[in-house]
């Protein structure tokens, strides 16, 4: 019957890729109906990408399943054809995750976007991968409670997203990244089978599996609802501006704020050139001169606000600080995180591309690497802006650049992978809360054995055999770097 | 203090020795060549939650990880630290003392308890409500899987996310994944101060009232307690009362003093008995806490899981159980524990398997037998109570860890 009405209102060819079975789109046109599958060129390159635009594969169809019992007949259908699938939230994430390598079928789960469920007694939502991760805390208006991962994309990327990819933000240094708020995930094999992992409690019997399906990039399962834990908000905030004239006082004072037992909620560096971007952008009144300035939030109790306050602007003095900005009032602290949080899109002032990376190191050797960025930028002739969650040692360097320049982006290449070798001669680690992806493949073999790959392999072939389900993610195979493309894909300009 | 672990029903009889390596290579050569002769290997540390599981039925070795007892690296400033897993938490916390630093696990037995058998084993403790859970604390791990093959997950930075998160996975996965040998922590600067406030429920919708409301209030308790049976009582909370209320508070002095003051006047809207004085437990009273599951004399000791709400219904049904039952509930998160004086009359398989995990279930949560000194049914239901976990994924996991399973084979939830 389904299929009669896709004859009344399409030419099936124009549903026939070339690379796919005959008989799944109108399969997928069975599940999902006509209104949830894209298979027009056009229209498909709009899933090419995600925030990493360097590597670049069209879908061979786009479905859009609006309930997990489609997303679960979806993935027979694949399984069956033996077709490669790939779950996608809203596309921002920043290490092509959701990069359709191999071409095949791509689940969006946007259609996916109820809060089930908002407990406040025991501080738990049940909601669907596709909430946009700011909806839940304006639901929770007026409750108290508040969803603590707070990544800068939190107006667009999705809450499914965030677990794919483990999402971190600026307040996650007090308040830990999407895992340490993640309760349960109900998800789909990829056979097909409907699982729960743990659920509305904080403990289950044996092997955390729900951690360990958060940050897998969707290559063990598609999560299909989420159960998310609440935090109460804070009695009071005091976010304040420390203006530096060299990067290394700015760097110095996080590492004497950290070292002195504070952990403050937020501690975000911005240097000079995102500053001038971001003063174009929204006129705050940074200060243009400055070399660096901190965003640092202390939040709790009013009755202690005011003696942590004092105590980060003594210690920023004594680096250096040439002065401390307090936020006034509620609508600056608005403002100035705002500024923040919009910096990535500020950057189009600056330059026609840009490429962030996505570093950590030790607290203690962020003036170093701070340095040796410096160091490499000029080597590369390529400028590089930071703005990043300093109190983490999560370094977010921005490379700018124009993507239709080859010469530019291997340049841009080179000094992101001169970088990121720097983090790990720092005994720290290439993503602190982007992911692997496709953009980082090669770089697993220098933080792990061969061993290691093996058995983080073995742990992925348990739950996804074929590797059918986000096949080139994360892992390098035996013979290259993962990223083994399966017809036609495009660099950006390479 | 009562004795340093839970009583003992664990058989030993099958394992014919214990090993005890020196360093993670030798242990590792140990599993290796247990994986080619396929005998089973019993991972050990401080035994004191050894009990926990079936008993050991196929000939095997025991293997020691106290012999990993080394600090591996202690950047202060950086707020982490590495060590091998068969250091003890109370040596653990002295070495991060000696910095005004501290990892906030609550165990019992912390001098004999090792860090990996604490991760092994999961075991969360009063404030986990508000320092978060084990898991949160751990953000690198190196470990020996069933074959003798060395793997490391994490790192040692605060924030991280290549590759398969193996922290998460090998908590509570009781040693039959993989033997946990060096582990990175974050810790956490000792507060300035500490504090306990004590009340009286007269009855648990009362005490219903306080922890919602408690949920609803900007103050930040660490931990949140509720006892109920005369020998959960410790010293010096009043025996005779049925049920108490304890809240924890961390932080600068005057954050723990504003927050004692606003629990009080909370207390007394509430209407409820607070403890005469001093109003604040003495100082070692959470260290007394804290040994609550390990003290001797248990009939059964159990471990569960609510959505914290609903605690207040289920317990009655404990007490239906065994009447004498003594509870400790870290009730901020739904967890709780269960000391009974006496076996029930109506058997586990009724009164635990179809009645109390069967309420457990039906709620989203879980009620695990920790301890059965004297070995009454046994079995896996019993032991473990179902559960709504997919079994058939945590077996296809435990065959690519474990394709021989040789790791505490037969002790926990795979058949």
């Amino acid at each position: 019957m389904t299929f009669l009405i896709i004859e009344q209102t399409f030419h099936l060819d124009f549903f026939m890729p070339q690379n796919l079975p005959t008989t799944l789109v109108p399969e997928l046109l069975r599940i999902v109906g006509v209104e949830g599958v894209l298979a027009a060129r056009a229209d498909l390159m709009v899933y090419e990408c995600d925030g990493f635009v360097i590597e670049k594969n069209s879908p061979d169809v786009v479905v859009f399943p609006t309930c997990t019992e489609q997303v679960a007949r979806v993935v027979r259908c694949c399984r069956d054809a033996g077709v490669p699938f790939v779950p996608r939230g809203a596309g921002t994430s920043l290490a092509g995750g959701c990069l359709p390598v191999g071409g095949g079928v791509m689940i969006v789960l946007t259609r996916m976007k109820q809060i089930l469920e908002i407990n406040t007694r025991d501080r738990y939502a049940v909601v669907q991968p596709g909430v946009v991760n700011i909806w839940l805390t304006q639901a929770l208006r007026g409750t108290g409670l508040h969803y603590a991962p707070d990544p800068s994309s939190q107006g667009a990327c999705t809450i499914g997203g965030n677990v794919a990819t483990n999402s971190g933000g600026p307040h996650t240094l007090k308040y830990g990244v999407t895992v340490n708020h993640v309760l349960g995930v109900e998800c789909v094999l990829p056979d097909g089978e409907i699982v729960c992992l743990g659920g509305p409690v904080d403990e289950s019997p044996g092997c955390d599996l729900v951690g360990a399906m958060v940050g897998s990039e969707g290559t063990l399962a598609i999560v299909t609802k989420i159960w998310v834990r609440l935090t109460k908000n804070p009695q009071g905030y005091r976010t304040m501006l420390g203006v530096f004239d060299s990067v290394d006082d700015a760097t110095n004072a996080i590492s004497a704020i950290i070292g002195h037992g504070i952990v403050p909620a937020a501690l975000e560096m911005l240097d000079q050139g995102i500053i001038v971007a971001l003063e174009a952008a929204f006129q705050f009144g940074f200060p243009l001169d400055a070399s660096a300035v901190l965003l640092i939030e202390v939040d709790g109790l009013e009755v202690g606000l005011d003696a942590q306050q004092q105590q980060i602007v003594e210690l920023c003095r004594q680096q250096g600080a040439r002065e401390v900005r307090l936020a006034r009032d509620a609508a600056e602290r608005a403002r100035l995180w705002k500024c923040r949080k919009q910096a990535f899109g500020a950057i189009g002032r600056l330059s026609p591309s840009y490429c962030t990376q996505d570093g950590v190191v030790p607290r203690t050797q962020l003036p170093h690497i701070l340095r040796r960025i410096t160091e490499i930028g000029n080597r590369h002739r390529i400028r590089i802006v930071n703005v990043f969650h300093a109190g983490d040692g999560n370094i977010h360097p921005i490379l700018l650049f124009d993507e239709r320049d080859p010469e530019q982006v291997q340049r841009v290449l080179q000094a992101s992978n001169e970088i990121l070798e720097d983090c790990l001669a720092c005994g720290g680690s290439v993503t602190g809360e982007h992911g692997i992806g496709v953009e980082k493949i090669g770089f697993m073999r220098r933080m792990f054995t061969a061993d290691s790959l093996d058995v983080m392999a073995r742990f992925r072939s348990a739950l996804n055999p074929d590797n059918q389900l986000s096949p080139g993610k994360m892992l390098p195979t035996a013979a290259g770097c993962g990223l083994e493309m399966k017809g036609s894909h495009r660099k950006a300009a390479v | 203090m009562g004795s340093t672990r839970l009583e003992s029903s664990f058989d030993q009889r099958p394992i014919s020795a214990t090993l005890r390596p020196a360093d993670a290579r030798e242990l590792a050569g140990v599993v290796a060549g247990a994986f080619g002769e396929a005998t089973a290997v019993y991972p050990m540390g401080g035994e004191t939650s050894i009990d926990f599981g079936l008993p050991a039925s196929r000939p095997g070795v025991g293997l020691s990880t106290t012999g990993l007892d080394r600090v591996i690296d202690y950047p202060a400033r950086d707020m982490t630290i590495t060590v091998e897993s068969g250091v003890r938490l109370a040596d653990l916390n002295a070495v991060l003392g000696a910095e005004r630093q501290e990892v906030p696990w609550d165990v019992p037995a912390a001098a004999l308890a090792t860090v990996g058998g604490i991760i092994a084993t999961n075991f969360n403790g009063a404030r986990r409500y508000g320092c978060g859970a084990i898991r949160d604390h751990l953000i690198g791990v190196t470990a020996v899987d069933g074959r003798g093959v060395t793997f490391h997950g994490g790192g040692r930075v605060v924030k991280n996310v290549a590759g398969y998160d193996f922290c998460k996975l090998l908590c509570g996965s009781l040693g039959t994944l993989a033997i946990i040998t060096q582990v990175t922590l974050k810790v956490r600067p000792l507060p300035e101060k500490r504090g306990w406030a004590a009340v009286y429920p007269d009855s648990l919708p009362q005490a219903e009232e306080l922890l919602a409301a408690l949920e609803h209030d900007p103050i930040t308790p660490t931990a949140i307690e509720l006892l109920g049976g005369r020998e959960a009582m410790v010293a010096p909370l009043d025996p005779d009362r049925p049920l108490a209320i304890l809240v924890m508070f961390e932080g600068m002095d005057c954050e723990v003093d504003w927050s004692l003051g606003r629990l009080r006047e909370m207390v007394g809207r509430l209407r409820i008995r607070q403890l005469d004085a001093p109003f604040t437990v003495p100082h070692d009273f959470h260290e007394r806490l804290v040994e609550f599951p390990a003290r001797g004399g248990a009939a059964i000791v159990a471990r569960g899981c609510l959505p914290p709400g609903q605690l207040a219904g289920f317990l009655p049904k404990v007490w239906q159980v065994d009447p004498d039952c003594a509870l400790q509930a870290h009730a901020g998160n739904g967890l709780f524990m269960l000391r009974m004086a006496r076996i029930p009359s109506t058997g586990l398989s009724r009164s635990f398997v179809a009645f109390l995990q069967a309420e457990a279930r039906a709620h989203h949560g879980s009620l695990v037998i920790l301890s059965n000194p004297a070995g009454v049914e046994v079995t896996r239901q019993s032991t473990f109570g179902g559960g709504n976990a997919p079994y058939h994924v945590l077996e296809s996991v435990k065959r690519q860890f474990d394709p021989a399973n040789i790791l505490n084979p037969g002790r926990f939830l795979y058949p």
